[in-house]
């Protein structure tokens, strides 16, 4: 069975979703699984100019990363196939249930977050989105019993979650931040480009945690950058409340 | 920052003994030198130029080698179909280093829209263009070459993709040593390598005319400032008559540009803007136009040594700029 074949049976795909490409990072211990949709030109599938990336559960001793779009004309049941996810979120639905179900058996979220292999910064996006009362099956009791485990601060993870506005001033203030790195510097001004012309608010949410990911992937590397946003999250909630 | 001992220019000979030994490999030279080598895991470019540890030089008996460290990679071969899936073959923690010939439909494929590829910018990608002697331009196509089979390609891109350990880091750096000038900002309606019309701090104008007009110096490039990192766009011809300006790289919809200031003591101010890293070089590249305007021939360059090159790629094509990519501990 080749590894396109392996991963449709194991993500119990069906169609109109099909893999169109597989990598294994050995390195890292990842499975990065591409997906589309089907939409094709004469035979030939149209590249995707913005995808999604989502967790997933792990496969074997791999964690999983599904990349697609997501196609307007999905229904909202298609859209809550397990290996799919919201755009604002980085984490799949199959994951999503998997923590919720373990969390309900009476796991704590720390040992949950062991369990499934799930990094400081996915597991306090998901945290949030259950204090949010946004994942399906995840009632405000849970929610409740997480909170009087472990209450959230604010600042316990270093880099915002994708909902925080301050993303958006990076992405739309005239000289937000200084930046040192040249990926960093490149990046940005092509998300400034693109975040001025794009029309959709997933297309915005996307370029957002773009931009996000590249903070998690160089947190040690950027201890300055981090350091100002942390200043510039004071300054713009004070803006949002006046 | 300390080179590789193995980021060196060398004999034929040296080069065969380093293929043998299975090292992953991308080697710089003229052609008739890459079709001496043995097949093995290795990929390479034409160009005869080089930054050698004694200066700047032009050799067809000497090929440039980077050995990244003795780390394994994998050699990938592209077309303009398979070009923008690059990054997605790339590893989550390590380095692309990329080769394209000049002049070919897979340079400018990948020159205008890299940038909107799935993951740049988010995985360290370095790299540069290949090129012949400059009196054979006309008459010799540039060339990459696939050293696993032996075969070379004229409209075909080549990479190895190299995985690191964790906590090991690639960074790419790229140096210019040009600013903007005092003069107008020029804006350009399409992305291209070729401009007529422009918009001259607002006023629709012609490039080639304005050029002209003000006796603007073809050795110095267009700069835009991308968050403070300086970025070139070199002038390759100017045809008055027809109103049109050819580019070695494109000039993008929606950027600012101003012609440089002019640069003088090239091989002094280069090795004082060299960012002070402790990390390791793994790669090093400076263009072809630093070459021939700045006179290096015989000059050293620091610590930077590897090929000249006819564009640059810290992870978009870049023009007249030294790139360079460290191994750090992150």
């Amino acid at each position: 069975m080749k590894d396109v074949e392996m991963c449709r049976y194991l993500l119990a795909l069906q169609p109109p979703w099909d893999v169109s490409r597989v990598r294994v990072d050995a390195q890292s211990r990842e499975v990065h699984v591409y997906l589309t949709s089907g939409r094709s030109w004469f035979g030939r599938y149209l590249a995707d100019t913005t995808q999604s990336r989502w967790r997933h559960t792990s496969l074997g001793a791999c964690k999983a990363y599904i990349h697609a779009s997501l196609p307007e004309q999905l229904s909202a049941q298609e859209r809550q196939l397990p290996f799919l996810g919201d755009v604002s979120n980085e984490f799949s639905h199959g994951l999503a249930r998997r923590v919720v179900g373990c969390l309900q058996v009476g796991m704590s979220y720390r040992q949950v977050c062991e369990l499934l292999d799930i990094d400081v910064h996915l597991a306090w996006q998901i945290r949030h989105a259950l204090s949010e009362g946004t994942l399906p099956g995840a009632g405000r009791d849970l929610a409740k019993r997480l909170h009087e485990e472990h209450p959230v601060a604010r600042d316990e993870v270093t880099i915002p979650g994708s909902s925080d506005p301050v993303w958006r001033h990076i992405l739309t203030a005239r000289e937000p931040i200084q930046v040192r790195m040249l990926s960093l510097r490149l990046l940005l001004t092509r998300a400034r480009q693109d975040f001025r012309q794009l029309r959709g608010e997933d297309a915005r949410t996307l370029k957002i945690n773009e931009i996000r990911r590249f903070f998690v992937k160089h947190e040690k590397q950027l201890a300055e950058e981090i350091a100002q946003i942390a200043e510039l999250r004071d300054g713009v909630e004070e803006g949002l409340s006046q | 920052m300390t080179a590789f001992p193995e980021a060196v220019l060398m004999t034929i000979d040296q080069a065969r003994g380093w293929i043998d030994s299975g090292a992953t490999l991308a080697i710089a030279g003229d052609m008739a030198c890459l079709r001496q080598l043995p097949k093995g895991n290795w990929m390479g470019g034409t160009t005869p130029y080089f930054m050698a540890e004694g200066g700047g030089t032009c050799r067809d008996d000497r090929v440039f080698v980077h050995g990244f460290g003795g780390r394994a990679g994998r050699v990938v071969r592209y077309d303009c179909q398979s070009l923008p899936h690059l990054l997605e073959d790339a590893p989550e923690n390590g380095f692309t280093l990329l080769i394209l010939p000049a002049g070919s439909q897979v340079l400018e494929e990948y020159a205008c829209h890299a940038p909107g590829y799935v993951d740049m910018y988010l995985k360290p990608l370095a790299g540069w263009v290949s090129g012949v002697r400059l009196e054979r331009v006309e008459r010799e196509p540039a060339l990459v070459i696939d050293g696993r089979s032996g075969e070379t390609f004229e409209n075909q891109a080549i990479a190895v993709h190299l995985p690191l350990p964790s906590p090991l880091t690639a960074t790419v750096h790229a140096v210019s040593l040009f600013a903007p000038g005092d003069g107008p900002t020029i804006e350009f309606p399409a992305t291209g390598f070729n401009a007529s019309d422009c918009v001259v701090d607002g006023r629709a104008g012609n490039l080639a005319a304005f050029m002209a007009a003000h006796s603007v110096d073809q050795r110095w490039p267009l700069v835009a400032d991308y968050c403070g990192a300086t970025i070139n766009v070199s002038i390759q011809s100017v045809d008055t008559g027809g109103g049109q300006v050819r580019f070695f790289a494109p000039v993008y919809q929606g950027v600012r540009y101003r012609f440089a200031r002019p640069v003088s003591d090239y091989p002094a101010r280069l090795q004082q803007a060299m960012p002070a890293t402790s990390g390791t070089l793994l790669f090093g590249c400076n263009c072809i136009l630093n070459y021939l305007y700045s006179e290096l021939q015989g000059q050293r360059t620091g610590e930077l040594t590897g090929p000249f090159t006819f564009g640059e790629v810290a992870y978009q094509l870049l023009n007249q700029t030294a790139v360079f990519v460290t191994l750090d501990e992150a």
